[in-house]
């Protein structure tokens, strides 16, 4: 009994072991980072650079960098950094700390090297994973998603960690350098020939890195054959997860079914042709090459081991769900609607009921429908023709359907969806689409319900015409067949037989609009009448709003349009803004110094970020407005929510930039914001970053040409000439995250050098016209 | 000149109007500070044309100026100045009626200047007032006087060195308005001060050069007046001004 109790409490244990680690995908939530945050993220760029340059010191011959290697340091450190802290990078996440692990299981004989390394994960779509000089390794989660097994990504970490030790990305920087340069051997190469020769350097080094990947794998016992197999999936790696057949059938209801023609009759089958592409110009050797070279050598290797998993199949197969709905996230972001349709429609086989995995597709739909409805549907898709496998019925369905069709699919599936699902995000969307249905597409409530009339009158027809038949047949055989028919009669008869036909044309007609039968099911739910009506009435104030300004700009001279035009600036206007908003979150305020001559300065840069962001701090106290300021510089170890936080608010913005204004598009990412609304207690976010940069005057020589003709004004003509211009940009970006609109967008140009004292003066005044309160005008009668 | 003073009223009216969010630097919109003017010039009878020696008769004028600005909108602030200087104004208007070519002991007699300025600063494109680049427009009445020791000049008689004429200045002092005109910067350093650099162009009109229409009438009465006009004119037509600021409030 005892045993019995132990052996309950024990199962309990695991059982909620297991709960803590495998996420809820019906719920599921975007990865985040967890714990400390490295030093990697939080140690300045320069001192970074600084310790570099020391270490290279003392490894080379005469204690000195030359120009090209110290060059390098710089470029690698800052751009690495730039990627650490743009919140795209994972840190003590289940899927980074789980590449940990198996980074852990191939560097098992080498603990030196595994303490020189970190491995994070990057939140991107793209199959792909790359090292750093300084031993940082990137996993993609798109690469994880494509993955079939543990011992495939430890190939490709055993890989990556080759090109560190190995010193690929320094060593191929210095040969490009040289090759580029026109320096020695290279000097009379044609550009043609320099990348010629640069690619094949490369791709020596790829395949060394493939060489010693395959060595180091196979004395961890992970099954080197996986490393051939691996190559297997990168080359299928540009197809979705799975590949299912695509009918739409999701997209339906009893009613409203989507038209055969819409699809086609068979789709593209992929191509199993092996990769031999031509790879001359090319970083890396085609895939037929590698695979056949790993082929090799694997033939004269015997101790081999035979594992594919390590840590365990469950572990593995977890991660790249993670790591697959995040992929479908992250396409979303890109405005890649359709591969986040046909993945998050691939993972419903295994998660039907997955509530993220319906958002997604909702968020595609309505994605799709936006661009759809403003003619810019081209932006977000690719030609189906192009596509290989069963995708490509998605990706024709969607190219197929009209605006209006389109739109009325998706706002179905919205209002669907919200039933389940009443957030912000969703209840947004479902209300845009509505109103777009109603105001561009001109599709209105009673439309929809004179349409379900026809088909239910067409339907009843169909019946009554079988009846008719078979009662004409009976008739037939007791007609007297020599009965007198007058010519009218037969006419009449020709007639009446002609106006049917019309009838049933027309009938037909209407019945093709077969989106007005998106709500026909539940067209008597006061749910849909409401909706529609709100629209109706959203439709109508922007119908009218737009009809003013057309009269307006009817009426006005184009200098007065120009005028006016002017004015939407800030700067176009005598006291600037009057947002009346109190609370802003400013996120990664940057600075940037560049010089014509020497491009981007990249420690000053640094310098004055910091700078630049205590007088952020100063100016917002000086201004009275409340700001958060979130930037990565200055996180300490212990802010790993403030990295999240920025992290979110780059994805949205990131995706909202990619949106044009006019578009009037809700963020996909939205809903993943309104936790830190409330955590804020704004819903105003805003960029705000200087660049400035020094060029030589144009028509200098001209000046002091012209000077020597009027003597005096030569001392000027030189000090002109041997001064350099200097222009100073300060932008401001700011949002508001609930709707999307863009609060402040606006760039201030100086032609001037960016002291502190005018960005100081400028950016007050910005933070005072987001304070200031709206006049409100008095009207007297 | 009523015109002038006028507008200048007006401008200021108009600023006032939209000076009800007033954002100043950092919410500081009066300031107070000191500039030093000057310029060269160069003395008529020092140069004669000549290239090499273009330098030979140049001398620099200085001013001081204290200052008071108060920021009446994002691109407007209004100031007044107060100037001081005593100048050395070299005569050249010699001859004088009954007295014959009068020079000054030392060729030239020490101007006492006092400008009473009140000026209006417009900050151009994208900057806000009072950091950044500005036209600045100012109108001011000057007053200027014999600055010799007793309020007496002596001269001398070109053609008899040993018999001094001693002229007494004027008990008021002369008076002219000046209408100026400048393009400057105010770079603020911190949070509390700015340095100004600008330079302007000044005329002179009105005042006491009734007296001066007809230059051939030259007599005691105006000679000092005569002299001291042109110099004040070719001194102070141009100016640089270099000075620093306190961001007050």
């Amino acid at each position: 009994m005892k045993e019995l109790f132990k052996l309950i409490f024990c199962f309990a244990f695991a059982t909620n072991l297991a709960a803590q680690k495998i996420p809820d995908f019906n719920n599921y939530q975007a990865l985040k980072c967890v714990g400390p945050i490295p030093e990697d993220f939080r140690m300045l760029s320069q001192e970074k650079y600084k310790n570099d340059v020391k270490a290279e010191a003392k490894t080379s011959k005469n204690h000195n960098v030359n120009s090209t290697k110290d060059e390098f340091l710089l470029e690698t450190n800052y751009i690495v950094d730039e990627l650490l802290l743009s919140g795209k990078v994972l840190f003590g996440d289940s899927v980074t700390n789980y590449v940990n692990k198996v980074a852990d299981n191939v560097l098992i004989n080498q603990p030196e090297l595994r303490n020189k390394l970190r491995f994070y994960c990057l939140k991107s779509s793209e199959v792909n994973a790359f090292s750093t000089n300084q031993g940082i390794i990137f996993i993609t989660l798109g690469l994880i998603a494509q993955l079939e097994n543990e011992a495939q990504l430890a190939f490709i970490i055993s890989h990556e960690i080759a090109h560190y030790e190995r010193h690929h990305t320094m060593n191929e920087y210095l040969r490009n350098q040289e090759i580029f340069s026109d320096k020695g051997g290279y000097k009379y190469n044609t550009y043609d020939d320099q990348i010629r020769t640069a690619s094949s350097y490369s791709k020596e080094l790829e395949l060394e890195a493939d060489s010693i990947g395959i060595a180091r794998l196979a004395k961890t016992g992970y099954d080197c054959e996986e490393a051939i197999s691996s190559f297997f999936v990168l080359q299928f790696s540009e197809l979705p997860f799975e590949d299912y057949e695509f009918n739409g059938k999701f997209l339906e209801n009893p009613v409203m079914l989507l038209p055969k023609d819409l699809f086609l009759d068979s789709v593209k089958p992929i191509n199993l042709e092996n990769d031999m592409d031509d790879d001359t110009y090319s970083s890396h050797p085609n895939i037929a090459t590698r695979r056949n070279r790993l082929e090799s050598i694997l033939a004269g290797m015997t101790d081999c081991g035979a594992m594919k998993f390590v840590e365990g199949k469950t572990a593995f197969y977890t991660m790249r769900k993670i790591c697959r709905f995040e992929t479908v996230r992250i396409m979303l972001n890109r405005k890649d609607y359709l591969a986040a349709l046909y993945n998050a429609y691939v993972l419903q086989k295994e998660d039907s009921t997955s509530l993220y995995l319906k958002q997604s597709i909702g968020k595609a739909l309505y994605g799709m429908a936006k661009y759809k409805n403003h003619s810019q549907y081209s932006d977000v898709s690719e030609y189906y023709g192009k596509k290989e496998g069963n995708q490509q019925q998605c990706y024709h369905l969607f190219a197929e359907l009209n605006a209006s069709q389109l739109n009325m699919i998706a706002l179905r599936y919205l209002y669907n969806l919200s039933l389940e699902d009443s957030s912000y995000t969703v209840m947004a969307m479902r209300a845009d689409l509505a109103e777009e249905a109603v105001r561009m597409n001109e599709i209105h409530y009673g439309d929809m319900t004179k349409t379900f009339a026809l088909y239910l009158e067409m339907k009843n027809d169909t019946v009554d015409t079988t009846k008719k038949t078979t009662v004409a047949k009976v008739d037939d055989n007791t007609t007297d067949t020599k009965a007198y028919v007058s010519k009218y009669d037969k006419l009449r008869q020709a007639k009446k037989k002609q106006e049917k036909q019309e009838a049933t044309e027309t009938k037909k007609s209407d019945a093709s609009k077969f989106y007005l039968l998106a709500f026909a099911d539940i067209l008597p739910n006061p749910g849909v009448k409401k909706m529609f009506e709100q629209a109706e009435t959203i439709a109508a104030e922007k119908s009218a709003i737009e009809k003013a300004e057309e009269d307006k700009l009817n009426k006005m001279s184009s200098y007065e349009i120009r005028k006016m035009e002017q004015q939407k600036n800030t700067s176009g206007k005598k006291d600037g803004l009057s947002l009346g908003i109190d609370t802003v979150v400013f996120v990664d305020p940057f600075y940037y110094i560049a010089n014509e001559r020497k491009g981007l300065k990249r420690i000053e840069s640094e310098t004055q970020q910091l700078e630049f962001s205590n007088q952020v701090r100063e100016n917002a106290a000086y201004s009275g407005l409340n700001i958060e300021l979130l930037n990565p510089k200055s996180f300490t170890v212990n802010d790993v929510d403030k990295y999240n936080d920025m992290a979110v608010v780059n994805d949205w913005m990131g995706e909202r930039l990619d949106h044009e204004d006019d578009l009037g598009m809700i963020p996909l990412e939205t809903d993943r914001m309104m936790p830190l609304v409330e955590k804020y207690n704004t819903t105003h976010f805003c960029y705000t970053g200087v660049y400035t940069y020094t060029q030589k005057r144009p028509g200098r020589g001209f000046i002091v040409l012209l000077s020597v003709f009027m003597y005096p004004a030569l001392p000027f003509a030189i000090a002109y000439a041997v001064t350099p211009e200097h222009h100073t940009y300060y932008y401001t970006l700011m949002y508001d995250v609930k709707t999307g609109n863009t609060d402040v967008k606006n760039t201030i140009h100086l032609k001037s050098k960016s002291k502190s004292g005018y960005i100081n003066s400028i950016m007050y005044d910005m933070m005072l016209q987001i304070k200031r309160e709206k006049k409100v005008k008095n009207t007297k009668r | 000149m009523r015109k002038t003073i006028l507008l200048l009223l007006l401008l200021f009216v108009g600023s006032q109007t939209i000076s009800a969010q007033v954002p100043g630097y950092q919410g500081k919109r009066f300031s107070a500070g000191y500039n030093a003017s000057t310029f060269f010039y160069i003395i008529p009878e020092g140069w004669n044309g000549d290239i090499s020696d273009i330098f030979a008769g140049t001398r620099l004028s200085y001013k001081t100026e204290l200052h008071v600005n108060y920021v009446l909108s994002r691109k407007v602030s209004a100031g007044f100045s107060y100037y001081f200087a005593k100048q050395k104004a070299y005569f050249t208007h010699n001859y004088v009626e009954n007295f014959g070519y009068l020079v000054p002991k030392d060729d030239y007699a020490l101007c006492r200047l006092n400008i009473f300025e009140f000026n209006m600063k417009f900050f151009r494109k994208n900057f806000i007032a009072p950091a950044g680049f500005y036209h600045q427009l100012s109108v001011a009445m000057v007053l200027y006087s014999l600055g010799e020791k007793g309020n007496t000049l002596t001269t001398y008689n070109q053609n008899n060195s040993s018999a001094p004429v001693v002229i007494e200045g004027d008990k008021d002092p002369y008076s002219c308005v000046k209408l100026g005109y400048s393009i400057g910067k105010t770079n603020p350093i911190g949070h509390n001060f700015y340095l100004n650099t600008a330079i302007g162009v000044n005329f002179f009109r009105g005042g006491d050069s009734y007296f001066l229409r007809d230059a051939s009438e030259v007599h005691v009465r105006n000679y000092i007046l005569v002299n001291f006009n042109r110099n004040l004119r070719t001194h102070n037509l141009i100016e640089l001004k270099l000075g620093f600021g306190w961001l007050a409030f």
